[in-house]
């Protein structure tokens, strides 16, 4: 276990440093900023030599490349072109909001892919599992932001119930996290499908009939238990596309997230600011995945014995 | 996977001869698409969007560029108010939502495929050379793919699009770098199974040359998941490219575009829903076609993971 652990964490280290050559080198492609910034007027050379010069643009590459990682390793991604403050306290303002609608976006998933799931997969080839197929296909069919527009122009503007956009407490949290929900459950309850299908076959389970348990308990807590781990699994690998949503629904929602903040800092050609937000949500999602990596090899034996070749 | 020896009995070389034809000709293709309701209405239903972008200027009632501000905004054809002329209404600038939605497909249509295009072309080699080659190959190419696989698309498309500007061919190139890692991590393990088997071994023994067995003996065998996640993620990257453009990232605003469509469209969501409603409907018809295509090809090309 040890062992796996620190190969897993090393692979992890390399990963992180790939990703921050890649971003590096994507921003220093498009040559210097500084000019694209002060695009409003005609900049005259010496603004343009002053301002690379005091962000310290003129710096050789590796340097700045440097000075970049020396930055991010401590997470401190700089500060804002625009606004000056550091960009870490920035992403922070603004963290808690965005992490609401993933927390509630996951919930809503889990709460809808589980019952579709097992119910599909109990009742393999009816109804039941027809509407179930057809419920996570249009999940992963429907494109999220227009389906979070349709939910306003349903539920806010059409019937009155729910605020169309903004944060103004729970309530404004239901339409982001149910479309969140419905695009994750969609890819979950093919999962939780199949999953089932694959043990609900299995002898331990005819066995388990045969001692005379009730069905339900055998679906439950025999079926469902080996349902649970790849689902956990998916929802790890699923965590930058649902990172990618919340970055599209936060527009759609004017939800004041990390999404916002780094469409807006497009907006101003505030490299740090999208730079850093970039960096700071892959971070997080090598974090995930290491996690979820680590906690299926400390439940399944076999994936600690098989990372070792 | 663990081959598991069975106990071999006498009696085994004996049995009956079946005639197993090889069944992958073009009539048996059709026979069992024709007969799956799931796999038909993924076929019509990307087949609907090809003719759509194919024959756009023959089809589109209207030029989709050009509309004047007299006829902004008016509703479909069937509500009050209503013009015979424009089916789906038109937009706040008068241009015709159903001439727009048909010269959409071409866009949706064309990046799709080509970004998977260039995914393959990008991904197959290196899943061929590290499955073949294995050891530092493998070590260094699957430590590529890995960062590749870990990192947030979406958040490396935004990136690059802020960057780099709008633009078609800017989109295909985005989603297409950014897509090859999972070709490649296919590729691989269906490369690590084929090279155990005997004729590629035969290949090997009998001093075949190495681009021989991989082009002859090995690539053939990864066609079919090739195929199958090709189909699938022509709707992924039709939904990405949809969504950069809908956060202004994606194509030239300028363009029939059904995620610039939807996104033109969000303010006057109040008053004019229609602007916002049909391209959606397209899009999401679109992407569910090749959803329901690829579920179909999965299970006709491996039935074993059915």
């Amino acid at each position: 276990m040890a062992r796996y652990i620190i190969k897993r964490l090393l692979h992890t280290v390399i990963v992180l440093i790939g990703i921050s050559l890649i971003v590096f080198i994507t921003i220093r492609l498009t040559g210097n900023p500084v000019a694209a910034m002060l695009q409003n007027g005609t900049p005259s050379k010496q603004a343009i030599a002053q301002l690379t010069a005091a962000l310290g643009l003129n710096k050789p590459l590796i340097v700045q490349y440097w000075i970049f990682l020396r930055g991010a390793v401590t997470l401190n991604f700089g500060t804002s072109y625009a606004t000056g403050q550091p960009v870490m306290q920035m992403i922070m303002q603004r963290m808690g909001a965005t992490a609401e609608l993933a927390v509630g976006g996951i919930i809503v998933g889990l709460v809808l892919a589980f019952p579709v799931g097992i119910a599909s997969a109990i009742w393999r080839g009816t109804v039941v599992d027809l509407f179930g197929r057809t419920f996570a296909l249009l999940g992963i069919s429907f494109p999220n932001y227009w389906l979070g527009t349709m939910f306003i122009l349903i539920f806010s503007v059409w019937l009155h119930l729910l605020p169309v956009a903004g944060d103004n407490g729970f309530v404004s949290l239901v339409l982001p996290s149910v479309t969140l929900g419905l695009i994750l459950a969609g890819i979950l309850a093919r999962l939780v499908r199949s999953s089932m299908l694959d043990v609900l076959s299995a002898q331990y389970l005819t066995t388990a009939r045969a001692k005379g348990l009730h069905w339900w308990r055998v679906t439950i807590s025999h079926a469902l238990r080996n349902a649970l781990l790849p689902t956990i699994t998916m929802i790890g690998l699923q965590f930058g596309g649902l990172l990618g949503g919340i970055v599209i629904l936060e527009q759609v929602f004017a939800w004041p997230g990390i999404g916002q903040l780094v469409i807006k800092a497009i907006d101003q050609r505030d490299y740090p600011v999208v730079q850093g937000v970039v960096l700071f949500l892959a971070f997080l999602l090598i974090l995930v995945n290491l996690v979820t990596d680590l906690s299926y090899a400390f439940v399944d034996p076999r994936v600690r014995i098989g990372g070792e070749k | 996977m663990n081959a598991q020896l069975s106990p071999v009995h006498a009696t085994d070389g004996l049995q009956p001869v079946v005639h197993r034809r090889r069944r992958s000709g073009i009539a048996y293709f059709f026979t069992r698409l024709l007969t799956n309701t799931g796999g038909l209405i993924g076929a019509i239903l990307i087949l609907l969007a090809a003719v759509c972008a194919v024959f756009a200027p023959w089809i589109a009632p209207h030029d989709p560029t050009a509309g004047t501000i007299l006829n902004r905004l008016d509703p479909p054809v069937w509500m009050k108010g209503g013009d015979p002329q424009f089916l789906l209404g038109t937009d706040p600038v008068g241009r015709d939502v159903l001439s727009r939605i048909i010269w959409g497909a071409r866009d949706s249509l064309y990046i799709g495929i080509s970004s998977i295009v260039l995914s393959v072309v990008i991904g197959v080699p290196v899943g061929l050379l590290a499955g073949y080659f294995g050891r530092w190959v493998d070590d260094l190419l699957m430590r590529i793919t890995d960062i590749m696989l870990t990192f947030p698309f979406i958040l490396l498309a935004i990136l690059v699009m802020a960057l780099f500007g709008t633009g078609v061919n800017k989109v295909v190139i985005v989603l297409g770098i950014s897509g090859w890692a999972s070709f490649a991590r296919v590729v691989r393990s269906q490369v690590l199974s084929l090279r155990e088997q005997e004729y590629v071994m035969a290949a090997t023994i009998i001093g075949a040359p190495t681009w021989r067995i991989i082009f002859r003996h090995l690539f053939p065998g990864t066609i079919s998941p090739i195929t199958v996640i090709a189909t699938m993620n022509i709707a992924v990257n039709i939904l990405l490219a949809s969504g950069l453009s809908f956060l202004g990232l994606g194509v030239d605003p300028s363009i029939p575009d059904w995620g610039g469509m939807l996104a033109s469209g969000q303010i006057y969501l109040t008053t004019a829903w229609w602007v916002d409603v049909f391209p959606g409907v397209a899009l999401m018809l679109t992407v569910l076609g090749f959803n329901l295509f690829g579920d179909w090809l999965r299970d006709y090309l491996e039935p074993q993971d059915k």
